[in-house]
């Protein structure tokens, strides 16, 4: 189990995360909804171990994730699997070699067998073999966030978590990987965490929501009930209402 | 009064903070080019970049260098009548300064700011926060091999700049300024010591330092997106050729102080 307890993060005096508790069980699905800047990115990032938290534990399976750095954060790291917001392939490798990056490092296979294997993780996130000697650069959005998912799930990891999936993908595609994200984690019976800010992509995806709201959680509840939670916050959130308890900036007149 | 001095101190303490960060960079990068796990495919594709792709540039280089050091030097020697040492500067200039300093210079704008740029993408792209989720440490995989290819590889491209260069001073020397072949040759062997050579490589290994460590650290460390690659690369192509010739005089006394 994943679990998050009092998570503190300030940037000088710009306090992001103001005490974030979360906890996700194995095969379950959290989405972490909330509006730009509220910190959900910072919360994949202290998870990951990209930024190191001010207060607050963070923990796997009852193993610490703070304060971990070299051999023992890598071998930490080798338990998630993560899809960034732009995929974030390593230009200068061929696709093959994205996908099979973690299990050719840790997983003692030949380049061989990583070349075969990296077929059928193609295959499972929708994609052609044949695309698999080619550069990611070249590749559609689509199609690197396919490739950028077939990495994140290669090493069979316990923990996945996907920083804003759908982002620059049209509705069709963005509902495509959405399937593939939700049938993944069935699939694997991982823990996942996804941030969006796609209110149907979060039905899609989660088990349960959380809405961070500055700083905090501010509800949590299942997917089911996102549109109907009764929560002021998450109604005016979910429904794009101006008014509310959320502070809209009003816009300058012509 | 105070205004100037506080200017100062900060400038001062500013200057002191980047010579720590830079530092504790190269001293990170070096450790992991000690220490496992090595990714020997980046190394063998750096040093390629570096010692083979370059070789062009740095051989046009060395090579006009050496023509137009014959010509001057004999321009310049032929009023007092001393023609005769023509071989000499242009074998102790090449060896010496030109070819460890042009290489480093053109090195610099090719591969360091290259490098800058190449890594400064992978940061504003989150592709160096994808190595680290992958679990591998970026100075393993991105710093280290850079900075050991510049080490190896200047030396090597810096020696074939001296035999290129040294070439390019002996076509004009026979061909356009009359020397006898055999005499210039003998004359360039003569004078050539092993002390002139060595501290040209020597120098050839710092600059190659110099430039792969700028370009990685000033790529690492850029921000905001496709500006701040651009002001990372340009930064890494300055600072390099500043600390290029900052460092030659280093070297050179090292060597040649009596």
């Amino acid at each position: 189990m994943l679990a998050v307890q009092g998570l503190v993060k300030s940037f000088g005096r710009n306090h992001v995360l103001r005490g974030v508790d979360l906890t996700v069980e194995k095969g379950e699905s959290l989405v972490i909804i909330g509006g730009s800047g509220s910190g959900k990115s910072v919360t994949i990032k202290c998870l990951m171990g990209f930024i190191m938290p001010d207060a607050g534990t963070l923990t796997l399976d009852g193993e610490s994730l703070v304060g971990r750095s070299g051999r023992a954060r890598d071998a930490l790291n080798q338990r998630f699997g993560m899809l960034f917001q732009h995929a974030a392939l390593l230009d200068s490798l061929p696709v093959w070699e994205n996908v099979m990056f973690a299990p050719l490092r840790f997983g003692g296979i030949s380049r061989r067998e990583a070349r075969k294997a990296a077929a059928g993780w193609l295959e499972r996130v929708g994609l052609d073999e044949g695309i698999a000697a080619e550069l990611p650069g070249g590749l559609s959005t689509g199609a690197q966030k396919r490739i950028g998912l077939a990495r994140a799930i290669a090493g069979e990891p316990d923990v996945l978590l996907f920083d804003e999936p759908t982002t620059g993908l049209d509705a069709l595609v963005g509902r495509q990987i959405d399937g593939l994200i939700r049938s993944t984690i069935d699939d694997l019976g991982a823990a996942a965490i996804t941030i969006t800010h796609n209110i149907a992509s979060a039905r899609r995806i989660g088990d349960r929501v959380a809405m961070l709201y500055e700083g905090k959680i501010a509800w949590t509840g299942p997917s089911a009930g996102l549109m109907e939670s009764g929560d002021p916050l998450v109604d005016q959130f979910v429904h794009g209402r101006l008014e509310g308890p959320i502070p809209v900036p009003a816009l300058p007149e012509d | 009064m105070i205004n100037p001095l506080a200017a100062l101190g900060r400038v001062t303490l500013s200057l002191f903070e980047a010579i720590g960060r830079v530092t504790l960079f190269a001293l990170t990068g070096l450790a992991h080019a000690v220490r496992p796990p090595f990714f020997w495919r980046n190394y063998a594709r750096h040093m390629v970049e570096i010692g083979y792709l370059s070789l062009p540039v740095v051989a046009l280089t060395t090579l006009f260098s050496g023509m137009v050091l014959a010509l001057q030097s004999y321009s310049g020697f032929s009023r007092f009548s001393a023609e005769g040492a023509v071989a000499m500067v242009v074998v102790l200039s090449i060896t010496r300064e030109l070819a460890p300093v042009l290489a480093g210079l053109m090195v610099a704008g090719r591969i360091g700011a290259a490098m800058a740029a190449e890594i400064g993408t992978m940061r504003v792209t989150e592709q160096i926060d994808a190595l680290e989720a992958l679990s591998t440490n970026p100075y393993s995989y991105l710093v280290a091999p850079r900075i050991v290819a510049g080490l190896l590889m200047m030396p090597v491209l810096v020696l074939v700049g001296d035999i290129i260069g040294v070439f390019g001073g002996y076509i004009v020397g026979v061909s356009k300024l009359g020397f006898n072949a055999s005499n210039y040759l003998t004359q360039t062997w003569d004078v050539l010591e092993t002390e002139d050579v060595v501290s040209g490589l020597t120098k050839a290994a710092v600059y190659g330092f110099i430039v792969t460590l700028m370009g990685c650290y000033h790529g690492y460390h850029s921000t905001g997106g496709a500006q701040g690659v651009g002001r990372a690369t340009t930064q890494a192509v300055v600072s390099s050729a500043i600390l290029i010739l900052i460092a030659n005089y280093f070297v050179t006394e090292l060597f040649f102080s009596k």
